[in-house]
């Protein structure tokens, strides 16, 4: 089943000669329990591709479905509805709020959504618990480690039952190590009904996704790369 | 390990997540508010200040000298009956008050020589008496009751070293001292109390009553009776609401300073509010971070500066005491206007902090997590608004100078000016830039930053010109009102110099029909006063015409007036040019000419139009049936300057030519030092036994005094504008900075690109400022450009367009020029 789903998608910055086309013509969609990678080089529109599929940005033209509902004739507020119930972001550098402990940042989306403090406290120390990382939750981001917070991140995007989870270069900051254990994570998190896409330079990483979308100036350019390596087996 | 999925809890809201999300919010701008203490400082310094001189200001406000002054001496009374303590039939004459105005206060005074010219009294009086209690305070021991006691102030109790307790033989009596007592309104009072009834023999008995002057009038009283009126309060505005007003104008420009500062947190906060709208926060939940974050400034902005405020002023208190010569009272407080400041100061926070929400909640999420402070709207685009509210505001302007000065027009009118330079202020930075595109490096860079970021520089630039828009516009608005010879406005008196009148009335140009005391004997309490103060006594005389008529038992004197239509605006007081006033100012009566009607040191008086001399006052029945039109005028310098000094002089020509009669009304007393709060004393209890008042310098400065303050004040607000916001304006640029560094750039480079940042934001806020108040000027004067405006205050005006930049340059470059820690990315965390 299709949980997000571009038809036709276009995205253009700027006017005139002057303007640059991120995303022509794009259709795609992202199935519940799937992983999928987008690669391509630098200036593809593999980041415009993942913030237009989360509703952090608008399409020039064509439209995002989630979950069946074009996103396009929501409203702002609506829109942050639906990124506070239905879609996680892990990025490359973390973006965890200052001033927030582990726990109380993952647990913001769900007091932002109007749970109360200790049902969304409880709620969050699960997901931290689950990613290994509970007893960190009293911790400040700049007192966690690389990992650590990248596992925070990852717990903040899954919390409350969302169902779509997008990550831009997820372990692009980590060591192997952390990166490989991050990785499972998110594929854990997909093989739970988590539709997941991942942009990735990264082939090795692209290894761990069910499908590949290959992007060149704006463009689906293949559906899987054609030299992709097998992923570990232990990761399946 | 494995991914979590927690399940989602129930209970969500449907719309933003309601007080959970809020408290959620607020919550982390709290925590964000410690985070960040620096950048928050400059508005919570500002904030503290300004409550804290709110609190002293509205306690020293409402603790007035001139309230005391007059509770001092007539207590809750309005008028003093003094009689004669010889008086033969003193018992029928005080029965006969009190059968006619009711409730009395007695107080009977006999004068205890001290060998020295500080006068003291025995005093006999009820100490809680209907009017005198405000008058009286117990400081130590009790109230004389019986027949040989006495409590004494503490100048009596150091004059004859007496102690509670011990004896004091005064008058020819034994007392013994009880108690230690003050005029709490009226600390120089020096007297001894008395059980009423004690003193055989009074020199004087005051009769405190609270009656209309023609019912006291319609009373028989005996010869050597005077009957001395309390001023009547003031009108305008009261001094709580001047300063909640100044508050709020003070509050308002510090707001502006404000936005400035939370504009860099907002900045600051870009790509973490960015992260908190990726995971589903509304623009609101984004606006209530930064306005939270204001609150939380407001509120502890405003509990420290009342704590501040009510500090400093426990150390104002005795200063007050010593230079009022009143008590003050230490909780004596207007605790509203405390609780109005504090509100102001977390209203104005919370206000300064709404604008760079509003505006980061605007900045698309994308641009927001790349910490892209997003899209500038052309600056040409505030062109237009700009301009029609200039417009707007100088038509209202117009409208106000050109009816009877309507106060909410002028008002309307120079706020549509301020917010039309507002608007143009973007455009102002945009156009220095480009003026600059091919100066040295450091200054195009410095200029095209201030473009760049204009969201703060813009801030910084409307605080720095509302400052110097206020003082340019007081110092204009004042050199046309100090300008206008017929109005005269500035210091009443020097500060050696009083005026005592010989009846209320001669204060404002009119002569009692009939007195109690005689022309000697006031001349003999004024000679006797003028020599146990060590003064100069010149008598004042008022010229009267034998015909003028009477209005209530008040003879109007000839004034000079400048008519228009059925107005006339008095030039004010005209004093008779008499032989002994010419030669105290050192005038030969031969420089005066033989046409002169009038002589004043009122150098455009000559100039005036439409002046008439008319020697019924007021009184004149119609215009054309007595004005002596075209008077001649002839200035002298030698004449003094101040409103009350005699500056305006009719001439022995005019006396004679009009038929008029010099009458004695006043008495100018002129020390050779500032007069002490005791001369002024002594003198207010000559005027008490005489029936007359005294008029001492009052608050009013002088027009440089006032124009180089403000000037002054203008300046030093830009600068402290500046100091503050300069840093911030750069710190948006530290990462140029550092690449600039990386790149080989110098010191100077460095210190050049700060100078100039804030050398450009001070002329081009002097520039603004100093654009608009002549626009105000131009707008509210607009009739009388030529006469009103004619005086360009030019120091003041070098001071602000050269000075000022001049030295915010020199600041900033002096300052400046530390080389960045570190060539580094900071991240979000």
């Amino acid at each position: 089943m299709s949980l997000v789903e571009l038809r036709h998608v276009s995205k253009s910055y700027g006017e005139g000669a002057g303007a640059v086309h991120a995303l022509r013509d794009v259709s795609v969609s992202f199935d519940a329990g799937a992983l999928v990678a987008i690669m391509g080089p630098s200036g593809s529109g593999k980041s415009t591709l993942l913030t237009i599929a989360g509703s952090l940005e608008e399409p020039t033209s064509g439209e995002v479905l989630v979950d069946g509902v074009c996103v396009s004739e929501m409203s702002r507020d609506a829109k942050a509805r639906l990124r506070r119930r239905s879609i996680g972001y892990v990025f490359q550098d973390y973006n965890l709020l200052p001033g927030l402990t582990a726990v109380e940042n993952v647990a913001l989306p769900l007091e932002l959504d109007g749970v109360p403090r200790k049902r969304a406290r409880s709620a969050a120390m699960e997901a931290l618990e689950a990613l290994g990382v509970s007893g960190r939750a009293a911790c400040f981001p700049d007192e966690l480690s690389g990992g650590e917070r990248q596992r925070v991140s990852i717990a903040r995007a899954v919390v409350g039952d969302r169902r779509v989870l997008l990550t831009d270069e997820p372990t692009g900051a980590l060591d192997s190590a952390n990166g490989e254990a991050v990785m499972g994570l998110i594929r854990g998190a997909c093989r739970r009904g988590v539709a997941g896409v991942m942009v990735t330079h990264d082939r090795q990483l692209a290894s761990w996704a069910d499908d590949v979308v290959l992007l060149r100036d704006g463009r689906i350019v293949g559906p899987t790369p054609p030299d992709a390596p097998p992923a570990p087996e232990r990761a399946r | 390990m494995s991914a979590a999925q927690a399940r989602r809890p129930v209970a969500g809201e449907a719309g933003g997540g309601g007080m959970a999300a809020r408290r959620a919010i607020i919550g982390w701008a709290v925590r964000l508010v410690r985070r960040d203490q620096r950048q928050q400082l400059l508005a919570l310094i500002l904030l503290t200040v300004a409550v804290g001189a709110t609190v002293v200001g509205a306690a020293v406000a409402v603790n007035t000298p001139s309230k005391a002054a007059t509770t001092g001496t007539f207590g809750t009374a309005n008028h003093i009956i003094s009689l004669p303590g010889d008086d033969p039939s003193l018992s029928a004459d005080l029965a006969a008050i009190k059968h006619r105005l009711g409730t009395i206060d007695v107080i009977e005074i006999r004068k205890i020589a001290t060998g020295s010219a500080q006068p003291v009294v025995l005093q006999a009086e009820d100490p809680h008496g209907a009017y005198g209690r405000p008058m009286l305070a117990l400081v130590a021991g009790r109230y004389p009751t019986g027949p040989d006691q006495v409590a004494v102030t503490g100048q009596v109790a150091t004059l004859f070293d007496l102690h509670l307790g011990g004896a004091w033989r005064a008058s020819g009596r034994s007392l013994r001292v009880v108690g230690r007592v003050e005029n709490p309104q009226n600390l120089e009072d020096a007297f001894a109390l008395v059980a009423p009834g004690q003193i055989i023999s009074p020199s004087q008995v005051l009769v405190l009553v609270r009656a209309t002057r023609s019912a006291i009038d319609a009373i028989d009283l005996p010869a050597g009776a005077a009957v001395a009126s309390a001023p009547s309060p003031a009108g305008g505005l009261s001094p709580t609401a001047i300063v909640l007003a100044l508050a709020t104008f003070g509050m308002l420009f510090i707001g502006l300073v404000a936005v400035a500062g939370f504009m860099v947190i907002a900045q600051r906060r870009l790509r973490a509010l960015g992260m908190l709208a990726a995971f589903g926060a509304t623009d609101r939940h984004l606006r209530l971070v930064m306005i939270a974050d204001g609150v939380v400034v407001g509120v502890v902005a405003a509990l420290a500066g009342t704590g501040v405020g009510l500090a400093a002023w426990a150390f104002v208190v005795p200063v007050l005491q010593r230079s009022s010569g009143h008590r003050v009272v230490w909780s004596d407080l207007p605790w509203g206007l405390v609780l109005a400041a504090a509100v102001l100061a977390v209203v104005t926070a919370a206000a300064a902090a709404w604008w760079p929400a509003r505006t980061v909640a605007r900045i698309p999420i994308i641009a927001a997590l790349s910490g892209h402070p997003g899209y500038h709207r052309p600056t040409r685009r505030f062109a237009v608004p700009g301009i029609l509210l200039l417009t707007a505001g100088l038509g209202f302007l117009a409208l106000a100078g050109a009816g009877n000065g309507s106060p909410p027009l002028l008002v309307v009118g120079i706020l549509g000016i301020t917010s039309g330079t507002m608007f143009l202020a973007p455009l102002a930075i945009t156009g220095a830039a480009a003026l600059c595109s091919r100066a040295p490096l450091a200054t195009r860079l410095a200029l095209r930053d201030l473009a760049r970021y204009r969201s703060r520089s813009g801030a910084a630039l409307a605080a720095i010109f509302v400052a110097i828009e206020i003082a340019a516009i007081v110092a204009i608005g004042f050199t046309a009102r100090y300008s206008n010879p017929v109005d005269l406005t500035g210091p009443n008196l020097a500060a050696n110099e009083l005026v005592l009148y010989n009846a209320p009335a001669n204060r404002d140009g009119g002569v009692p029909d009939t007195t109690s005391i005689t022309g000697q004997d006031i001349q003999r309490a004024v000679r006797s006063l003028g020599a146990s103060i060590h003064a100069a006594v010149v008598p004042l005389d008022l010229a009267v015409a034998p015909a003028a008529p009477s209005f209530g038992g008040v003879k109007q004197t000839a004034g000079l007036y400048q008519v228009t239509g059925n107005r006339y605006e008095s030039a004010g007081q005209v004093y008779v040019a008499t032989p002994q006033l010419l030669a105290h100012y050192g005038i030969n009566p031969r420089e005066i000419g033989a046409t002169a009607d009038v002589i004043t040191s009122r150098a455009g008086l000559g100039t005036v139009s439409n002046l008439q001399l008319d020697p019924y006052g007021e009184g004149c029945p119609t215009a054309a049936d007595c004005a002596f039109a075209a008077p001649k005028v002839q200035v002298l310098n030698r004449l003094p300057g101040f409103v009350d000094e005699p500056n305006l002089l009719i001439t022995e020509h005019a006396m004679q030519a009009l038929h008029l009669h010099a009458v004695p009304a006043a008495w100018l007393i002129k020390t050779r030092r500032a007069l002490t709060p005791a001369q002024i004393n002594a003198a207010r209890q000559t005027a008490i036994t005489l029936g007359g008042i005294i008029d001492t310098r009052g608050s009013t400065p002088t027009l440089s005094q006032l124009r180089n303050e403000a000037a002054a004040a203008g300046i030093l607000l830009a600068l402290g504008v500046l100091a503050m916001t300069v840093g911030l304006i750069r710190s948006e640029t530290a990462g140029d900075l550092r690449t600039l560094t990386a790149t080989g750039a110098t010191t100077t480079t460095r210190r050049t690109l700060t100078g100039v940042t804030a050398g450009a934001l001070a002329l081009l806020g002097a520039l603004l400022g100093t654009g608009a108040a002549y626009l105000v000027a131009i707008g509210w004067f607009h009739k009388t450009l030529s006469t009103t405006i004619d005086q360009v205050p030019v120091t003041d005006l070098l001071l602000i367009l050269v000075g000022l930049p001049a030295v915010a340059f020199a600041g900033g470059y002096l300052l400046a020029g530390r080389e960045p820690a570190t060539v580094s990315h900071q991240p979000l965390e």
